[in-house]
């Protein structure tokens, strides 16, 4: 097969110190006692070495949280994989980052709400997060950790883009990635607060280009941008099952963070079936695997195996059908569901967030 | 770039060499280079302390090959790898 499982996302928890109204997990949070043990993410990533797999991302929720967390990192090391902390910096400091390193991480990325302490805090939810998430970048620097800052921006933030690019420098960081929201789950609870201004988003990347220039060779700075303003969609997750997996802290291998949200698709247990078959011949990484599911425009477009007809979430969000061409596409018969939006948060903004909990969650 | 440069591994980036069928690759934050048998060669021998020339004299003898042809090489290979963000030099 063309398909090759090049990176695994290990979403070892839901638990977090934080409550971005933006975050990625699902709105119904897996709980403690549904997270998966270290011994079968040991196996897991075991696996995932022995089918080629190069890298692997401890991510969440705060993966600082799961009290094993060294040992998946050993894990990961011994088996070969090139290893990645996704970190909200909460519970970072010298000797956890010394720890890590010993353990053999490679890398980790703090994440930064804003480059406004204040502003970090309110949009973190959490008082003190700013000085901490300073605290955790330093520590990791120290310990001879690679660095990378996130920088995840939206209405609030994205005009402290130059701020946040000097912060990270500032931090010793190699590198900075600053993605624009993408609307899935919370965010998607959340769009009229975070959805930025055409003119907000052109500014903030004309900010990345000159500071992409000013830079060279010092700071490498990734840039995402939303999809809801442009005029073809993303290639989500690099094609559905195609070089990625993520697995949920329960366990259940997921072509993508959001796949549980499309309904009448099944997921594999990573405990009952080994992974090289899961990535191989599962339904959920097979239904919308190559170009054969697509339907028009996708299926004659010369850019389907760029773009890999978008995002399957966001076409079920959106069009109501995960098979459809992704909205945000200007080619799909439903590109003016993501304009009406867009339209509607422009000019009716919210300044209140929905902010990320388990007790709100909705099942 | 001169003889004399020496490569440097940025933080981050790291070998990992070709064991059980799998490929040698150098590994960096969220980017994989897929190295063959000659980049392998070269990735392998940035120590932090060896120069360009250096490294071209041992891969002389390593491939039996005219030093002119490998310096060649190892420089535009390094120029490179530095280009995209792995080394500096």
């Amino acid at each position: 097969m063309n398909e090759r499982l090049l990176a695994v996302t290990a979403e070892l928890t839901h638990r977090c110190p934080l409550a971005c109204p933006y975050c990625s997990n699902p709105l119904a949070l897996a709980r403690k006692r549904d997270e998966m043990a270290g011994g079968d993410w040991a196996r897991v990533i075991r696996e995932a070495a022995s089918m080629g797999c190069l890298h692997i991302h401890f991510s969440g929720g705060e993966p600082l949280a799961r009290g094993d967390l060294d040992d998946l990192v050993e894990a990961a090391a011994e088996a070969g994989l090139y290893s990645n902390l996704i970190t909200s910096g909460i519970g970072l400091n010298d000797t956890r980052a010394g720890q890590l390193k010993a353990a053999g991480l490679d890398h980790v990325q703090v994440s930064f709400q804003d480059s406004v302490p204040r502003s970090n805090d309110r949009i973190a939810g959490l008082k003190g997060a700013f000085a901490r998430k300073i605290e955790a970048a330093e520590a990791a620097h120290a310990a001879g950790l690679a660095l990378t800052i996130n920088a995840v921006v939206h209405r609030a933030n994205v005009e402290h883009v130059p701020e946040m690019i000097d912060l990270a420098i500032a931090l010793g960081a190699e590198r900075i990635e600053i993605a624009h929201v993408q609307y899935y789950g919370w965010a998607a609870e959340n769009h009229a607060a975070l959805l930025p201004t055409r003119a907000q988003l052109d500014r903030a990347t004309q900010d990345v280009e000159a500071a992409r220039m000013a830079h060279d060779g010092a700071l490498v700075i990734d840039y995402v941008v939303p999809d809801f303003h442009a005029a073809r969609p993303k290639a989500c997750m690099g094609g559905w099952g195609r070089r990625q997996m993520v697995i949920s802290p329960a366990g259940r291998a997921l072509p993508c963070h959001a796949a549980e949200t499309i309904p009448d698709l099944g997921f594999d247990d990573v405990r009952t079936k080994p992974l090289a078959e899961i990535w191989e011949r599962s339904e959920a990484f097979q239904r919308f695997r190559g170009t054969a599911w697509m339907t028009e425009p996708c299926r004659s477009c010369e850019r389907r195996e760029v773009d890999w007809g978008g995002c399957r979430c966001q076409a079920l969000a959106l069009a109501g059908d995960a098979g459809a061409t992704d909205p945000a596409c200007e080619l799909a018969p439903t590109h003016d569901r993501v304009l009406a939006l867009v339209a509607r948060a422009t000019d009716h903004p919210s300044a209140d967030y929905r902010y990320r909990s388990f007790s709100s969650a909705v099942t | 770039m001169t003889d004399v440069a020496i490569p440097r591994f940025k933080p981050g980036v790291r070998l990992s060499p070709r064991s059980n069928g799998r490929e040698a690759t150098l590994n960096a934050p969220e980017r994989v280079l897929v190295l063959d048998q000659i980049a392998e060669a070269i990735v392998s021998r940035i120590d932090g302390k060896s120069d360009a020339e250096a490294i071209a004299r041992e891969l002389c003898v390593y491939f039996q090959a005219p030093y002119d042809t490998v310096i060649a090489d190892v420089k535009e290979f390094l120029g490179e790898l530095a280009a995209k963000g792995y080394v500096t030099l």
